[in-house]
C-alpha cells in the first residue's frame, strides 16, 4: 500500500513537473514500479495526463504480449503548478510478466479532444522467478510438526491449492498453544510473501480451543485472502511469528523446554525471543479458459453478481438533468474489473458524475459493490428507454462464463421551457407532429461584409466629443433668456442696450432716403438718430432734450472737445437743414453724405468711449 | 443684428444631429476594409462552411478561428463557430460564441434559439437566471438591440433631453407657446391638467429617466474587454476555492457553458459570482469572458 502511494504521489510530481516545463496543454507520463521483476511477479504501470482538456478518453497501451495486463482503477483530481492548474487524470494497470527480457513499453497514447499525446516509453525488466527470499537459520525455526509434543506452534493452510486467476485463496495462519509457556508481550505476525498475487487482510477470528492427539490447544487464526493476477506454478511463501517467551523458572519446572529453547536462541535472561515459521504452500493457477469467453468480459472472477440500472425519475424534461446509476455487487475482487461498457443513449447528452466502490469481507469471502453514476441531459422530448447494460464474468464454482443484464429503463421526456416555442401543433388535425430529431439552426451563409474591427464596441471620440454641443446650446439659451429677463425688467438698461443698435438702424434709413432723392427727409432722421441714442441712454425723453441737456450729460461722462465738436457739428448741421433749403451740400459745406457717416462715427465713438 | 429664436436653436439643433450621423459614416467608411481584405475574409468563411458541412468540424472551427485571430467581429462568424463546437460536444466554447453573437445580433432568431437549447442541455441547471416578466418586460430594450443602436438610441435621448430643456428656458416666448398650444394636446400631463412649466417639467424628468437609463445600458454593451463581467466556464468543469490559491477549501465545481460574473481578478485566479448568492475563486483558464 505504502509503495502504491509513493508510485502515486511520484506520477503525480513528475507529471506536474513535465506539465510545467513543456508547457503545452496536456501532458502524459508513464511510470512503471518495480524497474525489475521476476516472472509472474506484479509490475504497477501508472499512466497520468495532466493539463487543460474536457474530453478524453482511456489511453491507448501498445500490444503487451509478454505481460498480462489489468485494469486497476482510474482516478480524476484537480493538480496545480507554477503555471496554473488543470485536471489530472490516473489510470493504474497491473502488468504479469509472462516471461523474461527487457521490454520496453511504447508508444502509450492518449486522446484529448481531437489530438494525440504520448508518453515517454518506460522499460521494464523481466527476470526469472527466484527462490523464495529465507528468514536466516539463525534466527528461524520451523514449525514443529503438530504431531509432536510441543507447547507452541504455528500451521498456514489454504482453502484450495488449485484456482482460476482472480478466484479468491483463503490463506489462515493459525497460533496454537497448550498453556504452559507464557507470553512476555502480544505475538508480532508478518504475513507471508506471495508474489503475483493481490492480497486482502481478512478480519480476526476468536479464539478456539482445539483437541490434537489427546491435547487441549487456544487457537488464534489470521486470515488472508489472495487473488492470483496470471497463471502458473506460485508459492505462498512463509509467515513469521516473533514471541517473547516467558522464562521465569521455566528451567526448574520443565528441563525439556530448557532443551527446546536452548538449542537455537539461548538464553537472554528475562524472556526468550523466539520466532516461529510455516511451511511455505505451493499454488496453482489456472488460466480462465478461452472458450466460451464473451467479448465484453469484464475479468471479473465471482459469483452471485447482480448488476442494476436505476434512474432517480422516470418523468424529466427536455434539459432537466436525470441521475442514473450503475451499480454491480457480488463476491470477486472488484479492483480487477474493467468499466462496464455504458454507450451514450441516444437522444441524451450523458456526463460521468463519479465512481464509488466498497469492499466487504463478510465470512472471510471478499465481496464489493462497484456505482457508476452519471447524469443525463434529454435533449429530444418522448418515450425513451435506456438500453440495457450487460456484464459477463467467470464463476469459478461453476467453472463457466456468466452475462448478466440490467431490465431497460423506460423514461418519459416532456418538452422543456426552451422547447415550447418551438414545438409544432397542426390546429384541425388533432395530431401533434412528431419531433424524430432536435439540432441546433443551420450556419449562416458568408456575408456581405466582412471586417476587421481595429476599435471596441463603443463609440469614437469624436462622436463623444460632439455630445457637448447640445449641452453648449442649452447654456447660451439659458444666458440668453436671462439678459432677455433682466432687460423686461429694467426699462434704463432696455433703452441704453438697445440705443446704439436703434441709432444705427435710422441712419441706415437716412442713407436709403438719400439715395431714394428725398434729401429733405434725411437731415430730421439724423437728428432723430443722434438724439434718440443720446436720450435713451439718459432714459430721457426726446422731446424735451435741449442741446445743452446732452452736452451736460456728456461732459459729466468725460466726453473730450473734439468728440464733443463732432456732436455739435451733426446736430447744428441738422437744426440748420430743417430751417433752410438743402442740396447735396448740408450747412458748413459738408455734405449730407458726410454729415450721415459724421453722425454714425460720433455715435460710435460715444458708445464706445463714454456711454458703454 | 436678430434676437435669437426657438426656431434658430432648433434649426442648430438639427444641424447638431446632421454631424453626429455624418461622424457615424466617416467612421464606418474608415473601418472599411480593403477590397482584396474582405475577398480573403470571404474565401475563408467559405472554406470553414464547406469543412461543416462536410462533418468536419474541427476543421471548421480552425478557419472560423483564423478569422477570429485577424480581428474580425461578426455575428455569423461568432455563430457559426458556435454551431461548430456544439458540433464536436464542447458546449463551453457554444455557449462563449453564441453569448457573442448574441450581443452583436440580440434579435437574430437563430442565435436565440441555438443558444437556449444548448442552455437546456448543460449540467449547471441552477445557475441559469430566471428572470421575472417584469425584469423581461424592463429588460426588452437591453435584450433586443446591440451596442451600436443602444448608443444611437442613448444619443437620441440626449438631443432629446437637450431641446426640452431648450423648449422649457423659452417656454414663454411666442413661438415656443404657440407651438406649445398646438402639440399639448397629446401631452398626457396636459390632459391631467398639469400646466405649461409643471408638464415640461415632467417631461424632462421622464427623458431624463429614458436617457439615463439607455446610457447606462450601452455603456455596460460597449465596455471594453477587460472592464466586462460575463464571463462562460469553457472547460468541462471548474473547481471553485474559498480563496485564490489550492490550498483554501473546495468550495463546489460548475462546468461547461455556466455563466458567472467576474467580481475580482488576483494573479491567475478570478473570483466570480453565481445567481443565488454563490461565490468562489477559480482559475483564470477555466472563463472566458464574453
Amino acid at each position: 500500500m505504502r509503495k502504491k502511494i509513493w508510485l502515486l504521489c511520484t506520477a503525480c510530481v513528475l507529471a506536474a513537473a513535465a506539465a510545467w516545463a513543456a508547457a503545452s496543454d496536456v501532458t502524459v507520463t508513464a511510470v512503471v514500479e518495480p524497474g525489475v521483476v521476476p516472472v509472474g511477479g506484479e509490475v504497477t504501470l501508472v499512466i497520468s495526463v495532466q493539463g487543460k482538456f474536457s474530453k478524453s478518453s482511456n489511453p491507448e497501451l501498445p500490444p503487451l504480449e509478454n505481460f498480462t495486463v489489468y485494469q486497476a482503477g482510474t482516478s480524476q483530481s484537480f493538480s496545480f503548478g507554477t503555471g496554473g492548474a488543470s485536471s489530472s487524470l490516473q489510470f493504474t494497470y497491473v502488468l504479469v510478466p509472462k516471461n523474461p527480457g527487457i521490454f520496453r513499453i511504447t508508444p502509450v497514447r492518449f486522446r484529448a479532444g481531437d489530438k494525440i499525446y504520448t508518453a515517454d516509453p518506460v522499460t521494464i525488466e523481466v527476470v526469472q522467478s527466484p527462490s523464495q527470499a529465507r528468514i536466516p537459520e539463525s534466527t528461524e525455526k520451523s514449525s514443529p510438526d503438530e504431531k509432536g509434543d510441543q507447547p507452541i506452534f504455528i500451521r498456514a493452510t489454504v482453502d484450495k491449492d488449485t484456482v482460476y486467476v482472480n478466484q479468491q485463496i483463503t490463506w489462515t495462519l493459525g497460533f496454537y498453544t497448550d498453556g504452559r509457556l507464557g507470553l512476555v508481550r502480544t505475538p508480532e505476525y508478518s504475513p507471508p510473501a506471495a508474489e503475483g498475487f493481490w492480497a486482502e487482510e481478512l478480519p480476526s477470528q476468536k479464539s478456539s480451543y482445539k483437541q490434537i492427539q489427546g491435547k487441549q490447544y487456544l487457537v488464534n487464526e489470521v486470515k488472508r485472502a489472495f487473488f492470483a493476477s496470471a497463471p502458473g506454478k506460485y508459492t505462498i511463501g512463509p509467515a513469521r511469528v516473533d514471541l517473547m517467551i516467558d522464562d521465569f523458572g521455566r528451567r526448574s519446572r520443565d528441563s525439556s523446554f530448557d532443551d527446546f529453547f536452548n538449542r537455537s536462541f539461548g538464553s537472554f535472561g528475562f524472556g526468550k525471543p523466539v520466532s516461529l515459521n510455516t511451511q511455505e504452500i505451493p499454488v496453482t493457477v489456472l488460466a480462465l479458459p478461452a472458450r466460451g469467453r464473451p467479448a465484453n468480459f469484464s475479468g471479473l472472477v465471482g459469483g452471485g453478481l447482480e448488476l442494476s440500472l436505476q434512474t432517480d425519475k422516470s418523468v424529466a424534461q427536455v434539459g432537466g438533468p436525470i441521475n442514473l446509476t450503475l451499480e454491480i455487487r457480488g463476491d470477486g475482487n472488484f479492483k480487477t474489473m474493467s468499466v462496464p461498457e455504458f454507450v451514450q443513449p441516444d437522444g441524451f447528452k450523458m456526463y460521468e458524475s463519479g465512481t464509488t466502490s466498497d469492499l466487504y469481507k463478510k465470512d472471510h469471502t471478499v465481496s464489493g459493490r462497484k456505482k457508476y453514476e452519471y447524469v443525463l441531459i434529454p435533449q429530444l422530448e418522448g418515450e425513451k428507454t435506456l438500453p440495457p447494460v450487460t456484464l459477463s464474468y467467470f464463476d469459478p464454482a461453476e467453472k463457466t462464463y456468466k452475462t448478466i443484464q440490467s431490465a431497460p429503463i423506460r423514461l418519459e421526456i416532456k418538452p422543456g421551457t426552451a422547447e415550447e416555442g418551438r414545438r409544432v401543433v397542426i390546429t384541425g388535425s388533432g395530431e401533434d407532429i412528431e419531433v424524430l430529431g432536435k439540432d441546433i439552426n443551420y450556419l449562416h451563409p458568408v456575408p456581405a461584409v466582412i471586417r476587421p474591427s481595429a476599435r471596441s464596441a463603443g463609440p469614437g471620440t469624436l462622436y463623444v466629443a460632439l455630445h457637448a454641443l447640445p449641452l453648449l446650446a442649452v447654456l447660451g439659451s439659458i444666458l440668453i433668456e436671462r439678459r432677455r429677463k433682466r432687460l423686461r425688467d429694467d426699462v434704463r438698461l432696455a433703452r441704453a442696450s438697445r440705443a446704439a443698435r436703434e441709432a444705427e438702424k435710422r441712419l441706415g434709413k437716412a442713407h436709403r432716403l438719400l439715395n431714394q432723392g428725398q434729401p429733405s427727409e434725411v437731415y430730421p432722421m439724423v437728428s432723430a438718430a443722434v438724439r434718440g441714442y443720446i436720450a435713451d441712454k439718459m432714459n430721457a425723453s426726446v422731446s424735451g432734450l435741449t442741446g445743452d441737456d446732452i452736452e451736460k450729460f456728456l461732459e459729466g461722462r468725460g466726453a473730450a472737445d473734439e468728440d464733443l465738436e463732432k456732436l455739435r457739428s451733426v446736430l447744428k448741421a441738422c437744426d440748420s437743414a430743417q430751417y433752410s433749403l438743402v442740396g447735396s451740400e448740408g450747412p458748413g459745406g459738408r455734405s449730407t453724405r458726410e454729415t450721415i457717416e459724421l453722425a454714425a462715427e460720433a455715435i460710435k465713438i460715444f458708445d464706445k468711449r463714454y456711454l458703454s | 443684428m436678430r434676437r435669437p429664436s426657438g426656431v434658430a436653436t432648433i434649426a442648430a439643433l438639427v444641424s447638431i444631429v446632421s454631424l453626429f450621423a455624418a461622424a457615424e459614416w466617416v467612421i464606418a467608411a474608415a473601418e472599411k476594409p480593403a477590397s482584396g481584405e474582405t475577398a480573403r475574409f470571404k474565401e475563408v468563411f467559405a472554406k470553414g462552411n464547406a469543412l461543416y458541412e462536410q462533418g468536419n468540424y474541427h476543421g471548421a472551427i480552425e478557419q472560423y478561428t483564423s478569422l477570429l485571430d485577424a480581428g474580425v467581429m461578426d455575428k455569423d462568424l461568432y455563430y457559426n463557430l458556435a454551431n461548430s463546437y456544439y458540433k464536436v460536444d464542447d458546449f463551453g466554447h457554444a455557449v462563449l460564441f453564441y453569448e457573442r453573437a448574441w450581443r452583436l445580433a440580440p434579435r437574430d432568431r437563430d442565435v436565440r434559439e441555438n443558444l437556449a437549447l444548448v442552455r437546456s442541455q448543460l449540467r449547471d441547471k441552477q445557475f441559469v437566471r430566471e428572470q421575472t416578466r417584469l425584469a423581461r418586460a424592463m429588460a426588452w430594450l437591453h435584450n433586443n438591440l446591440n451596442a451600436k443602436e443602444m448608443t444611437l438610441l442613448g444619443s437620441l435621448c440626449y438631443l432629446s433631453l437637450c431641446l426640452l430643456g431648450i423648449v422649457f428656458v423659452f417656454r414663454d416666448s411666442p413661438p415656443v407657446s404657440a407651438a406649445y398650444r398646438w402639440l399639448s394636446f397629446v401631452s398626457p400631463g396636459r390632459l391631467a391638467g398639469l400646466t405649461k412649466t409643471q408638464d415640461l417639467l415632467l417631461a424632462l424628468v421622464v427623458v431624463s429617466l429614458l436617457f439615463m437609463s439607455t446610457g447606462f445600458s450601452a455603456y455596460r454593451k460597449s465596455g471594453q474587454e477587460s472592464e466586462r463581467r460575463v464571463a462562460v466556464v469553457v472547460d468541462s468543469e471548474a473547481a471553485v476555492f474559498s480563496g485564490p490559491m489550492e490550498e483554501t477549501t473546495l468550495q463546489f465545481k460548475i462546468h461547461e457553458g455556466t455563466l458567472v460574473r467576474i467580481r475580482e481578478e488576483r494573479n491567475a485566479w478570478v473570483r466570480i459570482n453565481l445567481p443565488g448568492g454563490l461565490s468562489g475563486w477559480v482559475l483564470a483558464s477555466t472563463v472566458e469572458r464574453v
